[in-house]
């Protein structure tokens, strides 16, 4: 027996060995890389989490205390009070935003309704923008001094009213891009069958529309309640005493440096996020089998009152985004609201109104282009190495299940978790706090999920024999990256970049425990700013930055262009 | 049948063995892919791996190229072990049945991909490349995007790229799979005349039987991981070594009998002389007797021919150059049917419809018996 086992292991080393001798130079390259991303995903995801999750079981000097800060915090009434806040403030906005995201989708996709190209642009405007910035245009129109604040008939803004309000302005596009989606998957033979079946329009739409979207629309409302419980501009702003567990984070953490609390509440957030990351999995999963290659897309026929009601609402809906970015551009130029409405660019001058002036601007910009950089490249060959290579199954499966993380884990969280592990003293990573860096990582880590799965469905089109042509070729892997699958990934890249500048330049929620005097970055001079009674200077800035990510989009679309126009010589070749 | 080496046809000097796979196994969890295999591969000879999806075929081929390495086994070429050596490090062109041709890359930049203009000289990989798509015979796509090109010229460039390099082993996985028949067949006869010229020792994956019969010096009839038969076009389709291969390969009819004699099978009321096949086995034994529709005689049965069945004509199937008729053997016991071709001349010259009853003769010397019975096969 014992011989056995002898052999055995003997037999095994040296296969280990055999193996690892004949590791050619380019298996070298690959695996120094794959460590190399593994460890960065470790140290920027999976580490600051566990610091965190450990966190909430010590107290504030780090001795163990078991669930004592759970107990402690489920045992104040105004911290649970936050909770229950938090969750039906939540509810109605999902509620809210997904009628209107639906119906505004159902226009898009199943109606003749004129100006649908417009519409859908204009659905898109609250991604360019900080979430503070429909509450500071709410506090113009319904505040205090608001120029509409009758339409409340004496009820406050500053509160449950505010928040949901601004928050369906801030999730709509997001929804709405999901409910897009879930309703442009349909086979348009089912239409005809059930038309020719004698169904009327109505039992067509409970019986084929919405169990065909039923997915889509599932998946909708946990994105849209998980993007609402986590927020934390918009409370922050315009919720005044209200109390919800993001500002709860804040206020505990950097309000009263009581870590220990604030790790429980991460933790607390952290279950909506995990719930609505697994049933998004599973939703994509079924939504996938549901549409086969020999469907036909569905063709919507002209149908005057249909298309008239929802041309109506879409124009409702549009006039509404329009209003809030409109109210923030119109009150960023207005001398002293309400009283002296003439218009100035002095709220511009960032120098005279804030003691940082122009600098949080240029560190946003600095951020937004090294992360939209560094960051798509290190995505890039994260995706490529999990998509096309057949060694190293171990790591690739690890780095696969890493870039999953970031989506079930709140902003306001994984800025928490790095506070934990980074400011941790021991750390050798601690030099790295309170610079760039720390923000341009936790931004990567923040956007990893949505770029990586980008990226992994560009490199899946390509033809994975490539990779055996070019080793057959005796070209490196490395080469035909460079010459092939880069060019061919192209329109991803830069759609991934873009994604990245613009989530830089608005995010707030993870990086507002990050930075340091000299890093601060508009979204937080915005914060800043509001804070302190400058409403109009943080309405400026949060313009500054809308109008850079206009800026950057309107590039990405000449840029797409550019990209079309010269790979269409390959890609649409008449034979 | 491991270890066999065959010379190819019409050669009269002893080949060399260019190729060796030695017992070549392959597991992907608890499924055995590969089991060991074992085959020898002659220098400039073409050879197919013929099987079904499944087979183990396409493993085997990428264990050559090393695309995916064996669990256990030696490989050795040009006496060479490279058992253990990446991709980058082994001597072959491949070709797959994608093309897999970059596509944002011109056809001279597809086919010049392997070549170092650092070590060849800009105009030498310009001349190369040249002398291929002449090979090849698309000297006008020069600067053409793939997506220019139909398939069958897509995959012309695929070959000439994995000729650029001079390699000693070209393989093609399914090459012709993705195209459309007559293209197919155009491409297959080109593809045979350019290895002929060239010298180059091919293997060929395929599913197609017919592809491999009209390609290959030697085909390898591949199943579950292990090799049936190994052999040229016609000993497979002639005798082939099990009744797998006998199903696999062309039509063929499986006859339930039992043995009588050393050399006499009963099926039903029948006796019939088979070809000494028998002897090793027990009288009562069950085997299969199998004959090619082809090879089932229709004309001239007298009285005196062996092995006369009387059959029905059931059915009668128009193939274009010749009738396929499914005939009802009652005397067989059960209902035992058997396919055979009738001529046009045969269905002209007697007039034969449906129900008719005629003579038919099973020769033995195209019949081949395999021990078991054919549920079991």
């Amino acid at each position: 027996m014992n011989t056995a086992t002898t052999t055995t292991y003997h037999n095994h080393r040296s296969t280990f060995r055999q193996r690892l001798s004949h590791l050619g130079k380019e298996d070298i390259i690959m695996l120094i890389a794959l460590i190399g991303i593994s460890l960065s995903m470790l140290v920027a995801i999976i580490f600051p989490l566990f610091g965190m999750f450990s966190k909430s079981f010590q107290n504030n000097s780090g001795d163990w205390v078991g669930l004592g800060n759970f107990i402690e915090y489920f045992s104040s009434p105004g911290l649970v009070g936050s909770i229950s806040n938090s969750i039906w403030v939540s509810l109605l906005t999902t509620v809210i935003t997904g009628l209107a995201a639906f119906v505004y989708a159902y226009a898009l996709t199943r109606s003749c309704m004129p100006g649908k190209k417009i519409f859908r642009a204009l659905s898109s405007i609250p991604i360019l923008a900080p979430s503070l910035l429909p509450a500071i245009s709410l506090v113009y129109l319904l505040g205090n001094q608001g120029l509409i604040r009758e339409i409340l008939m004496g009820e406050s803004v500053y509160g449950p009213i505010g928040i949901v309000i601004g928050m369906c302005f801030y999730i709509f596009p997001h929804i709405l891009m999901i409910m897009i989606t879930a309703l442009s998957t349909s086979d348009a033979r089912l239409y005809e069958a059930a038309e020719v079946l004698g169904a009327g329009p109505v039992r067509i739409f409970f019986t084929v529309t919405l169990p065909g979207a039923r997915y889509g629309l599932i998946s909708a409302a946990f994105v849209a309640f998980t993007l609402a419980i986590t927020d934390f501009g918009i409370p922050k702003v315009i919720g005044g005493n209200f109390n919800v567990l993001a500002t709860d984070i804040y206020k505990q953490v950097v309000g009263q440096q009581n870590f220990s609390i604030g790790a429980v509440v991460g933790m607390i957030l952290l279950i909506p996020a995990l719930v609505s990351f697994a049933v998004d999995r599973h939703v994509r999963k079924k939504q996938t089998a549901q549409m086969s290659a020999r469907s036909e897309p569905y063709r919507p026929k002209p149908h005057k009152l249909r298309d008239g009601l929802l041309f109506a609402f879409c124009t409702m809906v549009a006039l509404f985004l329009l209003t809030i970015i409109g109210t923030a551009a119109f009150s960023s130029l207005v001398k002293f609201w309400p009283y002296e409405m003439s218009l100035t660019l002095q709220h511009y001058d960032f120098n005279a109104n804030d003691p940082n002036g122009w600098a949080p601007f240029f560190n946003s910009l600095t951020l937004s282009a090294v992360t939209a950089v560094v960051g798509t490249l290190m995505i890039f060959f994260g995706a490529y190495f999990v998509e096309k290579t057949k060694q190293f199954a171990l790591i690739r499966s690890l780095v696969q299940v890493m870039a999953m993380v970031p989506m079930a884990v709140p902003g306001m969280v994984l800025g928490l978790a790095y506070v934990f592990f980074f400011n941790a003293p021991g750390n050798p990573l601690n030099g790295i706090y309170g610079t760039m860096v720390i923000l341009g990582l936790s931004t990567i880590a923040h956007f990893y999920t949505v770029s990586h799965l980008t990226l992994t469905t560009a490199l899946k089109q390509i033809d994975g024999e490539f990779e055996a042509v070019s080793a057959s070729l005796k070209a490196p892997f490395y080469k035909t990256v460079a010459r092939v699958h880069f060019p061919i990934c192209l329109p991803a890249i830069s759609d991934v970049a873009i994604y990245l500048f613009v989530n830089s330049m608005t995010t707030v929620s993870a990086v507002v425990f990050l930075y340091a005097p000299d890093t601060k970055l508009a979204s937080i001079s915005v914060l800043n700013m509001d804070d302190v009674g400058d409403q109009a200077p943080a309405a400026a800035m949060a313009m500054m930055i809308v109008m850079t990510s206009i800026a950057v989009k309107t590039l990405h679309v000449f840029i797409t262009k550019g990209i079309n126009a010269r790979t269409s010589a390959w890609k649409n070749a008449s034979r | 049948m491991t270890g066999m080496i065959k010379k190819p046809q019409g050669s009269d000097v002893q080949p060399m063995a260019y190729l060796e796979i030695n017992n070549v196994t392959k597991r992907f969890g608890d499924f055995v892919a590969l089991d060991d295999v074992s085959l020898t591969v002659n220098e400039g000879e073409f050879v197919c791996f013929l099987g079904p999806s499944g087979c183990g075929k396409t493993t085997l081929l990428r264990a050559i190229a090393g695309l995916d390495f064996q669990s256990e086994g030696r490989l050795v070429h040009n006496k060479k072990d490279i058992s253990h050596l990446p991709p980058v490090q082994r001597d072959f062109g491949i070709v797959f049945q994608s093309y897999a041709l970059f596509p944002n890359l011109t056809v001279a930049q597809n086919i010049s991909y392997g070549l170092s203009v650092r070590e060849m000289g800009r105009d030498k990989v310009e001349a190369r490349v040249r002398e291929l798509l002449e090979t090849v015979g698309l000297q006008d796509s020069y600067n053409k995007y793939p997506t220019a090109l139909s398939g069958g010229q897509q995959q012309r460039i695929a070959l000439a790229r994995a000729l650029a390099n001079k390699p000693g082993l070209l393989l093609l996985d399914e090459p012709l799979s993705a195209l459309d028949a007559k293209v197919r067949i155009k491409l297959r006869h080109e593809m045979k005349e350019l290895q002929r010229n060239l010298g180059i020792t091919t293997i060929m994956v395929t599913h197609d039987q017919e592809e491999a019969l009209s390609l290959a010096d030697r085909i390898v009839v591949m199943n579950h991981g292990i090799i049936e038969q190994i052999g040229s076009p016609l000993e497979i389709y002639r005798n082939p070594a099990s009744a797998y291969v006998a199903d696999f390969i062309g039509d063929m009819n499986f006859l339930d009998a039992e043995v009588l004699t050393d050399n006499q099978i009963t099926i039903g009321n029948y006796t019939l002389d088979v070809d000494q096949q028998v002897k090793h086995l027990p009288k009562g034994e069950k085997v299969t007797v199998c004959i090619r529709p082809e090879d089932v005689m229709v004309r001239n049965v007298t009285a005196d021919t062996a092995n006369v069945l009387d059959v029905e004509v059931l059915d009668v199937e128009f193939l274009g150059s010749f009738y396929r008729a499914i005939l009802s053997c009652h005397g067989m016991g059960g209902d035992m049917e058997i396919s055979a071709n009738f001529s046009i001349n045969l269905m002209r010259d007697h007039a034969l419809s449906l129900g008719d009853h005629i003579k038919i003769a099973l020769p033995k010397k195209r019949s081949r018996v395999f021990s078991g019975d054919k549920q079991a096969r």
